[in-house]
């Protein structure tokens, strides 16, 4: 069959109208070459949209996108890990020569100095300054982590908010879409849209989405279905006593949060390092105070002296008795003897007595110096293990993303080319209408003269 | 594998930010200050606490090695002066069974002598260190010995009371007693009742007596003397050679210690340039690719 003239024109029309579109299409790419989070478009030359115009595609692969979220969250998890305890580790500062530790060693160290001097003044001004010290630095490492615990119940409260924020969104997105696609629309960027949410709440709670036919996702955080159709959840947080701000689910059967990502990671880090190790400090402080108390203390059967300190209630109400001057200090059990500095020596090898139970090993008791070094140790591995994790998650994380990059990202490179390509076709469709055109003219005008 | 512009750029980035994190930490190195962090290296930090800790107690003990020493010689110096005295005295009693020292002019002149002797005794027994009496055991401030009044034979009554043995670590666990509690010195003859009585038995014409029995009384309380010196000279060797050990101890500790805290500033210094030049070579490498694209070649 041959194709009328008109036809021909019609088709020439046509791939100029098409090489038009797909020039506003590469520019639209171009527009967002920088911004991460757009899918690029190309033509689709085998769909073609309701209104006639030529079918566009958005490059998007559902199993990457899960990949990426996946990891999204376990990078969330153990980042939080991370920043919680690299400030744990602030706290305790240089572990060789500040913090609880050295002002440990220099207390006991100021013992043994009095009990090789008894008879020196200084040596029991020492003594109490040591002492001052060694509380002090008790006080300031707990009042510091109680605060890093109360930064993290912070960060849950803000972030169950992004969580219910997100949620609202995709609902709303959702909603708009689906009618956009039963109308047969073009809806790439709300699409890019819900994505970027899907993404946050991938990053905060481990949440994974299925889309459904009609252009919805679904979407579940844990064991929980948060989104599904008209079903929508809240997050709050309950205050559990002692521990903070606790995320936990409003309208499902079950309340208890079983994500993952950011939220869980604060959860997780607070509960199993931060409240641990303010409670062995606790414990280190207190058992401390408690046995030079035995040996310096107004319950002790050799000679009675005043308590060396006065403890109280709280987790760390330690301090130097306040009405405890340096006469009072009591180097020896006798009281006649300035040279006798038994009391003092016995209380300066507490510091090898074992004393405290072991943070790593149940059961075994230590002396407060391994004690203490082993909570360091603790801390450092613990954190060591937080970097590691972070940096594995963020290598894994990077390459998913290479990879959606490089399935959806922007290449300038290409879209020029394209747009080369493009442009070709404008123009040599319009030059297949000059020719139609001319043919038409002599068709017209010169037949039958 | 497709490479976008987002790509590159992104990867340009992390590598730059990774390559000025080795430099950052480098730079620590050079500083000394590797082991800021417990998770730097847990293992190492909690070897630099033991070290550290260690290190506080050899200094301890050193000084206490130092406070020993300046004890020991305090309480050697007395019992010298205490035994040349007692020689002396022994020297006296043998003069004194001399025929030519029989008349009761040179007796008494002696007994005096034997009094004298006595007196400068009872002053070094009550030798004072750093306002402490050196051999007063645990009571310190208090007078250790006064000659006991009304006393027939005139002795010494040790007041101190105190057997109490001052002791200084002078390495970790072990210690040495510094002093020499009062009642030890008169042990095994009150030499001071001995020169008493010398005195006593020359103005009464029993010259025979102080050659005899009391000679032999001096010379046992005088060996005694003479066996506690030698111990504490014992102990001082024993203080010397300890902190000697302390010493080198101290030597090693801190070097271990700079090298687990990134002391090692040759090979430190050179991580440093290494990771800087490696950061400059990526910034150049990436000043150079990034602004070109088909755009400088084709839309022109």
């Amino acid at each position: 069959m041959i194709s009328s003239l008109t036809s021909v024109l019609n088709s020439a029309i046509r791939s100029m109208q098409t090489a038009q579109y797909a020039l506003g299409m590469h520019s639209e790419n171009i527009a967002h070459a920088n911004d991460q989070t757009y899918t690029r478009k190309t033509m689709d030359p085998q769909a073609m949209t309701n209104t006639g115009g030529p079918g566009v595609l958005r490059l998007r692969d559902a199993f990457i996108d899960d990949q990426y979220r996946l990891s999204a969250a376990s990078q969330g998890d153990a980042g939080m890990h991370k920043d919680v305890m690299s400030r744990v580790e602030e706290i305790f500062g240089d572990p060789v020569n500040g913090g609880v530790g050295s002002t440990l060693n220099q207390f006991f160290d100021a013992w043994k100095g009095l009990a090789e001097n008894p008879a020196d003044g200084v040596a029991r001004l020492q003594v109490l300054s040591a002492g001052r010290a060694f509380t002090q630095q008790v006080k300031s490492a707990y009042t510091q982590l109680q605060d890093v615990a109360d930064k993290v119940g912070e960060q849950i409260v803000a972030k169950v908010d992004r969580v219910n924020t997100d949620i609202a969104q995709i609902a709303d997105l959702n909603k708009q879409i689906a009618q956009l696609s039963r109308n047969n629309l073009s809806d790439g960027n709300l699409r890019d849209q819900r994505d970027i949410l899907l993404d946050d709440l991938a990053k905060l709670t481990g949440a994974s989405s299925t889309e459904q036919p009609d252009g919805t996702v679904r979407v579940a955080v844990g064991t929980t279905p948060v989104l599904d159709g008209p079903l929508q959840l809240k997050l709050t947080t309950e205050d559990a006593v002692g521990v903070g701000p606790t995320p936990s689910w409003v309208g499902f059967v079950t309340s208890t949060y079983t994500g993952g990502g950011d939220l869980a990671g604060l959860v997780d880090v607070r509960k199993n390092d931060v409240l641990p190790i303010m409670g062995d400090i606790a414990t280190l402080a207190k058992k401390v105070a408690q046995q030079v108390n035995a040996l310096h203390g107004a319950g002790t059967a050799q000679g009675a002296a005043t308590d060396f300190f006065s403890i109280g209630g709280g987790a760390v109400d330690i301090e130097v008795n306040r009405t405890l001057t340096a006469d009072a200090v009591l180097p020896g059990f006798d009281p006649t003897a300035p040279a006798d500095g038994e009391r003092a020596r016995q209380i300066a090898a507490l510091a090898d007595s074992q004393m405290i139970p072991s943070v790593l090993i149940s059961g075994e008791l230590q002396s407060p110096k391994v004690f203490y070094r082993n909570l360091i140790g603790l801390i450092g591995n613990r954190a060591q293990e937080a970097n590691q994790a972070t940096d594995i998650a963020k290598v894994h994380t990077d390459s998913v993303d290479r990879q959606r990059q490089s399935e959806w990202g922007v290449s300038l490179d290409e879209e020029v080319a394209n747009l080369m390509v493009q442009q070709k076709a404008f123009a040599a469709a319009a030059r297949v209408i000059n020719a139609t055109d001319q043919m038409l003219d002599y068709l017209i005008n010169r037949t039958g003269q | 594998m497709r490479i976008t512009t987002g790509m590159m750029m992104n990867a340009a980035l992390n590598d730059l930010s990774g390559l000025r994190e080795k430099y950052a930490k480098a730079q620590a190195l050079v500083n000394g200050k590797a082991l800021e962090r417990p998770s730097e290296d847990p293992q190492r930090v909690v070897e630099a606490m033991d070290l550290s800790e260690a290190k506080m107690r050899l200094e301890r003990s050193q000084r206490s090695g130092e406070d020993a020493t300046q004890w020991l010689s305090a309480s050697e110096n007395s019992l010298t002066a205490m035994i040349e005295e007692l020689q002396n005295a022994r020297e006296t009693a043998v003069q004194a069974g001399s025929p030519t020292n029989k008349d009761p002019g040179a007796q008494e002149s002696l007994a005096k002598t034997f009094l004298a002797i006595r007196d400068a005794v009872v002053r070094e027994l009550n030798t004072q260190h750093r306002d402490q009496y050196l051999f007063a055991g645990w009571k310190t401030d208090v007078k250790p010995f006064d000659l006991t009044p009304g006393d027939p034979n005139g002795g010494v009554t040790y007041t101190a009371d105190s057997d109490g043995e001052s002791t200084r670590d002078i390495a970790p666990g072990l210690a040495v007693t510094v002093n020499v509690p009062g009642r030890q010195l008169t042990a095994k003859g009150d030499f001071i009742s001995t020169l008493s009585r010398m005195a006593d038995d020359l103005r009464n014409g029993r010259s025979d007596a102080v050659t005899t029995d009391r000679l032999n009384e001096l010379s046992a309380g005088l060996n005694n003397l003479i066996d506690i010196r030698s111990d504490l000279g014992i102990r001082q060797q024993q203080v010397a050679m300890y902190g000697n050990l302390a010493r080198d101890n101290l030597f090693n500790l801190e070097q271990r210690l700079t090298t687990i805290s990134g002391g090692d500033l040759e090979s430190s210094v050179l991580q440093m340039t290494q990771a800087q030049a490696n950061y400059q070579a990526a910034l150049s490498a990436f000043s150079k690719s990034m602004p070109t694209s088909l755009l400088d070649y084709m839309m022109r």
